[in-house]
């Protein structure tokens, strides 16, 4: 019995073509996945290899996502064959075992279940076969890499969501049902993974993931990339006892099944048990009336009927609502949508190291529309086979099919019924979002913003989807196919293009140019080209629309051929109009948008941007053996009109011959995207390089070293028409924010290389040196900061204009502002000459103005954005007095912090001027005590900056950062202790740990110790980097940390080459440590060492008089990692702090510091004892996270009370 | 108006030739169309009703051209397939208010409403009306099937095998509807059951194996076996014996015991007896010949 079912069970579904068409599906994802470099899934892998255990593990743990869909047809397909093929009767009026007939089919279908996901393994080793030229990025396939998470993922997740088909379908008999229940267990998944996101809820987000990939990521997040490369999956206790539980569930589910499921059917099953019930209709009595009597007809105008198109459509648009609204799917997934967008809404508000925003209307958005993620598809793909399908379903198609009713009125009224579904889950959202923010005392709900960028943009993208779903049911052989289909259309158009590499929107179907949203501009730079690119769409769509129509099949069992004779028969001269104006539209925009996109500007593919970086790289390298001038001071006179987003700069500048040789052939940098002209007296043009943007220039006298000369240009922007992606978004409509980078430059341009190392590998390319090694005699690398080779410290006058509605800024002291021409203008002038890097920004902006001793303290900020400005204000006069105290004078007379849009995240430090990202500072909400003050931290790292890089800049070789952005982190550290104490650091250091130790596992090249850091290894030099130099203030005292500071400015503020380097730092420092503790200077700064601390045991006892005697057992251990994360065990000496922490108080997150004693500890296990005055809640080693530990979660323990 | 099929054919892929050069011309009027299951009634009717395209032929419905406009038949058209189903949870009045709406009934509303009650009353649904017409059982399902296809007064209406199923009570009400309606538009009734034939149609045609057998009426039909038409009861064992060559028309059992009609020119012998030729015995002499 039970071996009949199973074997009818397998084989039914190997003749079939659903199951080689899901592998198939699987497979191509994770295959061009796996080949290319830029898609991704499940997260970054960073430079691990494409076939790592981890790699595998991670897509197999992402592949239920889809699989799990498959899973579901093939499960409830299983359950409900007897039933929706109407055989129930014949089947079960045999004499069969019940729980052999269940469990065979069900175990069948696992079998068939399990095999869309064997497509992950498919697809890696088919693109590795593939691409076996790159032998770095493709390690040797082992079997038990792909059995494991086979094993641990697939197999599991399989059985647990068709488990719960299995029972839903077997019990209710309805696709619908089986349907929602899916749902039901993503919308749980998503939360998990809301949840996950902070910090705290780890182990009970990691339970209750029913695809098990959460206690994998949280077992992994650290694995540097070494491990990902070699450790095979970790069954940890969480991941164990994840699978566990949710076997156990589907154990569950399956026996309920099994428990309730009965042979029983009256005719269609329990439908038609309910079906006669007292509201069913029974035959009506016929009171009298004799059957051949007839009855007479109303008088009604006989006429013959006139159908109207808009009467036929409005009737089949209530039909076609009806049976939307009608369904319980509708109500179910519409109830579910709302849910997961509350729930991630007040889930996932926390912001980077545990602060909230303000949550205002754009976050919003972007929340909303996150928190939907597939529920549009699934929604898309559900319905639009629904409503294809229906008439033949119902096999109401016929008596249809004979009405006069032409097929266009169903193709749009069921085309209508989606996007009016559609539209009821977008205003759900939006009304969920305002009520989020008027619950949260937040009432600048910007409507409007709503409006635009949910129902106009996001809904545009999905009114797309939707045709798409009914060009993919209209072409389906049945129902499941389309569904197929679409989930590959909507893959293809995604991915497809992508590998192809081919960039233009004008064949991805639906596809608009991306645009970022800010308060200051909202989508104004983005308008047209999206305006544009939807119309272009909308045409084509018609097309299709049209080709529905013509196609829909009014009777069923109709080939193909016949359709199509059947469309051309029926087909009349009018009704090509529609069609062919629509194709025409979609020609003419199609046509107007190439030019535009391709002609007018350019649409460089990454293909062609790759190459040019390589060419650029091999023609010029050359030039970094080749003397250039320096720039001495510049002029600029730059006008900006925002409305049109241009800008000409004019500069007049004065270089210099720094060099010992004459210099006879210079070279200059042109910017992409700019027209640029150079006027340089006595030089003649030898090579405009256009393609790589160079130009070489002889000069007629060659400058002599000493010799100082001008020379003129003109830089103008270029924008106009539309672009493929805009992409000049230093230009605005309202905050023009640009450097100086944009003009010409001399010598080489190191950031033009290609810089990605697998694709240098690929290329054959050596390996890119960042920066040079760090070598004490540095001799002539030292010449060079790591800002620009043709500077050193530069004066600096600016002429600047701007339309009258806006303010200018410019580097310096504002000399002078007039008005002339209906537009503003500014003059400035830096009061000390500084580094050439600097910035011009246009906005309309309020102003707050401060004086602290002669500087001027300024915020610049959007009328809208006032919440934080005070704070800001504040935290630039803290840091300047604190490092006018400790460090050196400062030496211009004001400090700016001007708000920028949100299209770059950062903030960035400019001699005096601190330019700050919308999103980031400005709408910090401070409100709750226990959140770290984002917006205080982040200034005094600027304002940092203005010693450290703007007064003291590193030498162009690895560890220049050491000198800029670690000591901006220490002074940022020394202001938050000032404001918040010692006790509290810790609240801020385990994210910067958490940080730390996660981007190791992510790093594309090597890990190197502080002293040599690269450029772009910022989890170094900013995590790192705070962590370790706040703890060597700890060891030696800040003061003393402070005089090593102090020492550097007194040697190298604002002086030229040769520039300090890493050692210059690190010498300092050792001077100022006592010599017992030198091996902290070798430990934090030149080799990488991580600690393993963990507390095994915390009790306390209560003594007489009071107070608590704390006993732990804490664990030590020492390593020093190399390049590749491989960590060896070395012996330890070190000062560690011990101590507890009480309870947090109510409504505060974190609680009272109790005690904290340092102590010397050697490797090992040590018993240690403390006294603390109250109730300790944990206990243990490093309570302030001041050392690099591979695990921080284990550092404190609960204290158990005796 | 006349309904003029010339030379109708066409072909499944697989080459099952469903319909084989069928000619007829129907007048108004009820129009039998016979056959035995599988001759090729239901693909005629779903050519006739617009719903599929023939290989080669052509049908004209007065001055329209059946196979090339189909809009245009689908205005006058009502059409009962023989399997239908309906959309669940919809009441007989709305999803027959839709139906009128599709077909372009009445000027607005109001007037749509009228006619939809009036059918429902006609057809005796009225009291079940406002339930959902996928709990109605056979006979009101197919009550409910007519009703959809008379909407807008049809000038051709199709019914096909409309009464299998239902119960002799059914039946007489559903014929006696028809009959009413059939008065002055054509109405095709296609069916396997001779008896509803020669009750109902002025007309009928005999199709098989997708070839048209004969036309003309049903009075004609027997008139053309008048005399050659011999019956016999006898026992099972004179059956099995089977002492005659004459082609069998047809095996009744009366009470267990066979009776015997068969075909012959003349007196066959063996204690044959003439008898009045009915119109089941033309059907199966014609089915016999083919």
């Amino acid at each position: 019995m039970f071996r009949e079912f199973f074997r009818f069970e397998i084989g039914y579904w190997l003749r079939g073509w659903m199951v080689y068409l899901f592998i198939l599906t699987i497979a191509l994802l994770f295959g061009l996945a796996a080949g290319s470099e830029q898609i991704q899934i499940g997260g970054p892998t960073g430079n691990a290899m494409k076939n790592a255990p981890y790699t595998i593990s991670l897509w197999y743990a992402s592949a239920g996502v889809l699989t799990c869909f498959m899973a579901a047809a093939i499960y409830d397909s299983s359950a409900s064959r007897d039933f929706s093929h109407k055989m129930s009767d014949l089947v079960f009026s045999k004499p069969l075992s019940k729980w052999g007939f269940l469990t065979g089919r069900f175990l069948g279908a696992t079998v068939i279940a399990i095999l869309p996901s064997l497509g992950v393994s498919l697809g890696i080793l088919g693109a590795q076969a593939f691409q076996s030229a790159d032998a770095e990025r493709w390690g040797p396939a082992f079997f038990w890499h792909h059995w494991q998470p086979f094993l641990a993922f697939a197999v599991p997740n399989t059985v647990i969501f068709g488990s719960l088909v299995f029972a839903v379908a077997n019990l209710t008999r309805n696709t619908l049902y089986s349907f929602l229940a899916i749902l039901l267990l993503l919308i749980a998944y998503a939360i998990t993974q809301s949840v996950a996101g902070a910090l705290d809820y780890e182990v009970l987000a990691s339970l209750i993931d029913p695809f098990g990939a959460t206690p994998y990521a949280v077992a992994s997040k650290y694995w540097t990339v070494g491990e990902r490369n070699t450790l095979p999956l970790p069954w940890t206790p969480l991941l164990v006892a994840n699978r566990l539980i949710w076997m156990g569930v589907s154990v569950a589910f399956f026996a309920l099944a099994g428990r309730i499921f009965s042979f029983e059917t009256r005719g269609m099953g329990r439908r038609s048990a309910r079906r006669s019930g007292p509201q069913d209709a029974s035959e009506p009595a016929l009171l009298g009336r004799i059957a051949t009597e007839s009855i007479a007809e109303p008088a009604l105008p006989k006429r013959t009927p006139s159908p109207s198109w808009i009467t036929q459509w409005f009737s089949a648009l209530r039909s076609d609502l009806r049976a939307v609204i009608g369904s319980p799917t509708f109500i179910v997934i519409l109830g579910f949508s709302f849910l997961n967008i509350v729930l991630s809404l007040f889930l996932s508000s926390y912001e980077s190291y545990g602060g909230t925003s303000f949550p205002v209307t754009y976050d919003m958005v972007e929340r909303i529309l996150g928190s939907l993620a597939i529920l549009p598809l699934a929604l898309t793909t559900y319905f639009t086979g629904m409503l294809v399908w229906r008439d033949r379903e119902s096999r109401m198609h016929e008596i249809i099919g004979a009405t006069p009713t032409p097929n266009s009125v169903f193709v749009v009224s069921r085309l209508a019924t989606i996007v009016l579904l559609l539209l009821s889950v977008l205003l759900g959202g939006i009304l969920i979002g305002c009520l989020y923010q008027w619950f949260s005392g937040y009432y600048r709900f910007q409507l409007g913003v709503y409006v635009t960028l949910i129902i106009g943009l996001f809904g545009a993208q999905m009114f797309f989807l939707a045709v798409m779903g009914f060009v993919a049911q209209t072409l389906a052989p049945n129902k499941y196919a389309g569904y197929a289909f679409l989930v590959l259309f909507v893959i293809l158009n995604v991915q497809g293009w992508r590998w192809l590499r081919w960039e233009t929107l004008l064949v991805r179907f639906g596809a608009s140019p991306s645009y970022i949203y800010s308060d200051m501009f909202g989508i104004a730079p983005y308008l047209q080209g999206i305006l544009w690119f939807n119309a272009y769409w909308l045409a084509v769509a018609i097309v299709l629309l049209w080709m529905c129509a013509i196609l829909m099949p009014r009777a069923a069992g109709v080939g193909w051929m016949s359709r199509l004779r059947e469309a051309w028969n029926g087909i009349q001269l009018r009704d090509w109009i529609t069609p062919g104006l629509a194709a025409l539209a979609a020609t003419g925009i199609g046509i107007f948008l190439a030019y535009n996109t391709m002609v007018l500007n350019t649409l460089i593919g990454s293909e062609e941007m790759e190459s040019r970086q390589v060419r650029y790289e091999a023609k010029y390298v050359k030039l970094a053996s080749i003397p250039q001038p320096r720039v001495q001071s510049i002029q600029y006179a730059i006008d900006i009109d925002p409305a049109t987003r241009n800008i000409v700069m004019k500069g007049t500048q004065k270089i210099a011959n720094k060099s010992e040789q004459p210099i006879e052939t210079l070279y200059l940098n042109i910017a992409a995207n700019y027209e640029t002209t150079l006027d340089i007296p006595a030089a003649s043009l030898l090579e405009d390089d256009e393609l790589l943007l160079m130009r070489t220039y002889r000069l007629e006298t060659p400058m002599q070293p000493g010799e100082s000369r001008e020379m003129r240009f003109e830089v103008r922007s270029q924008t106009r028409g539309i672009e493929n992606e805009v992409s000049n978004t230093a230009l605005l409509q309202n905050g023009t924010f640009f450097n100086n980078l944009i003009a010409p430059s001399f010598g080489l341009a190191r950031e033009r290389f290609l810089s990605n190392p697998q694709r240098r590998r690929v290329l054959g390319m050596q390996e890119l040196e960042a920066l040079p090694e760090l070598t004490r005699e540095c001799g002539a690398l030292c010449l060079n900061h790591y800002i620009s080779d043709d500077a050193d410290w530069v004066d600096i006058e600016s002429v600047i204009s701007t339309s009258a509605d806006q303010i200018a800024v410019a580097p310096g002291t504002l000399v002078q502002s007039w008005s002339e021409n209906g537009r503003n203008y500014f003059r400035y002038r830096v009061d000390h000459p500084s580094l050439n890097f600097y910035s011009f920004i246009s906005a309309r902006y309020e102003v707050k103005r401060e004086r602290v001793g002669d500087v001027e303290t300024e915020v610049y900020y959007h009328q809208e954005h006032p919440w934080n400005v005070e704070k800001m204000s504040q935290a630039i006069a803290d840091t300047l007095e604190y490092c006018s105290q400790h460090f050196g004078p400062y030496k211009h007379r004001q400090a700016r912090i001007i708000e920028f849009p949100r299209i770059a995240s950062f903030a960035q430090a400019f001699p005096g001027t601190m330019p700050y990202s919308e999103s980031v500072g400005f709408i910090a909400n401070l409100e709750k005590p226990d959140d770290v003050d984002m917006v205080t931290y982040i200034v005094a790292h600027e304002m940092g900056h203005q010693w450290w890089a703007h007064q003291v800049i590193g030498a162009r070789m690895q560890g220049a950062t050491l000198l800029s952005e670690t000591l901006a982190q220490y002074t940022a550290l020394m202001i938050m202790r000032k404001n918040y104490g010692d006790d509290m650091i810790h609240r801020f250091m385990r994210y910067e740990m958490d940080r730390y130790l996660r981007a190791r596992g992510l790093e594309r090249r090597k890990e190197r110790p502080l002293m040599a850091v690269e450029l772009d290894q910022g989890y170094i030099h900013y995590q790192k980097g705070g962590i370790a130099l706040y703890y060597l203030a700890e060891m030696i005292g800040e003061e003393r940390v402070n005089a090593a500071l102090k020492s550097i400015i007194d040697d190298y503020a604002y002086k030229g080459p040769p520039y300090p380097n890493a050692y210059a730092l690190l010498d300092r420092l050792r001077e100022h440590t006592p010599p017992e503790l030198h091996f902290l200077i070798r430990d934090l700064f030149e080799e990488i060492t991580l600690f393993g601390n963990r507390t095994l045991a915390a009790t306390a006892t209560k003594t007489e008089d009071g107070k608590y005697r704390v006993k732990i057992r804490v664990k030590c251990e020492k390593y020093k990692a190399d390049a590749s994360g491989n960590e060896t065990e070395v012996g330890m000496n070190d000062f560690l702090e011990i101590g507890a922490f009480a309870a947090p108080e109510k409504g505060k997150r974190y609680g009272k510091l109790l005690h904290r004693q340092r102590v010397a500890l050697t490797e090992g296990t040590h018993e240690l004892e403390f006294l603390v005055d109250e109730v300790p809640q944990k206990a243990g080693i490093d309570p302030r996270s001041l050392l690099i530990d591979r695990i921080p979660e284990d550092n404190l323990m609960q204290v158990t009370v005796q | 108006m006349q309904l003029v099929i010339e030379n109708l054919s066409k072909t499944y892929p697989g080459g099952v030739r469903a319909l084989d050069g069928v000619s007829l011309a129907i007048p108004t009027g009820m129009f039998g169309l016979l056959g035995p299951n599988g001759a090729g009634k239901s693909t005629l009717m779903r050519i006739l009703a617009t719903l599929q395209s023939a290989d080669s032929g052509s049908a004209m419905l007065g001055e329209v051209d059946v196979l090339r406009d189909p809009v245009q038949v689908r205005k006058v058209l009502g059409y009962l397939p023989q399997e239908f189903g309906v959309y669940p949870r919809v009441s007989a009045v709305r999803l027959l208010m839709h139906m009128a709406a599709l077909k372009g009934v009445g000027a607005g509303r109001r007037d749509r409403k009228l006619v939809v009650e009036s059918l429902l009353e006609r057809v005796n649904l009225s009291q079940v009306r406002n339930k959902a017409v996928s709990t109605y059982s056979g006979g009101m399902r197919q009550r409910f099937g007519i009703a959809q296809a008379l909407l807008g007064d049809p000038k051709l209406l199709i019914v096909d095998e409309p009464t299998a199923g239902l119960d002799p009570g059914e039946r007489n009400r559903f014929y006696n509807l028809l009959a009413e309606v059939g008065e002055n538009i054509i109405v095709i009734l296609s069916t396997h059951i001779v008896q509803d034939v020669k009750e109902l149609c002025r007309n009928m045609a005999i199709i098989h194996h997708g070839k048209l057998l004969f036309e003309g009426s049903p009075a004609d039909a027997e008139q053309s076996l008048a005399g050659r038409v011999w019956a016999k009861s006898m026992t099972k064992q004179e059956l099995q014996e089977r002492t005659w060559q004459q082609p069998i028309l047809s095996t009744k059992l009366v009470a267990g015991t066979p009776a015997v009609r068969i075909y012959c020119d003349s007196d066959p012998g063996h204690g044959f007896k003439t008898s009045a030729p009915d119109l089941e015995d033309v059907f199966f002499s014609f089915l016999s010949r083919a």
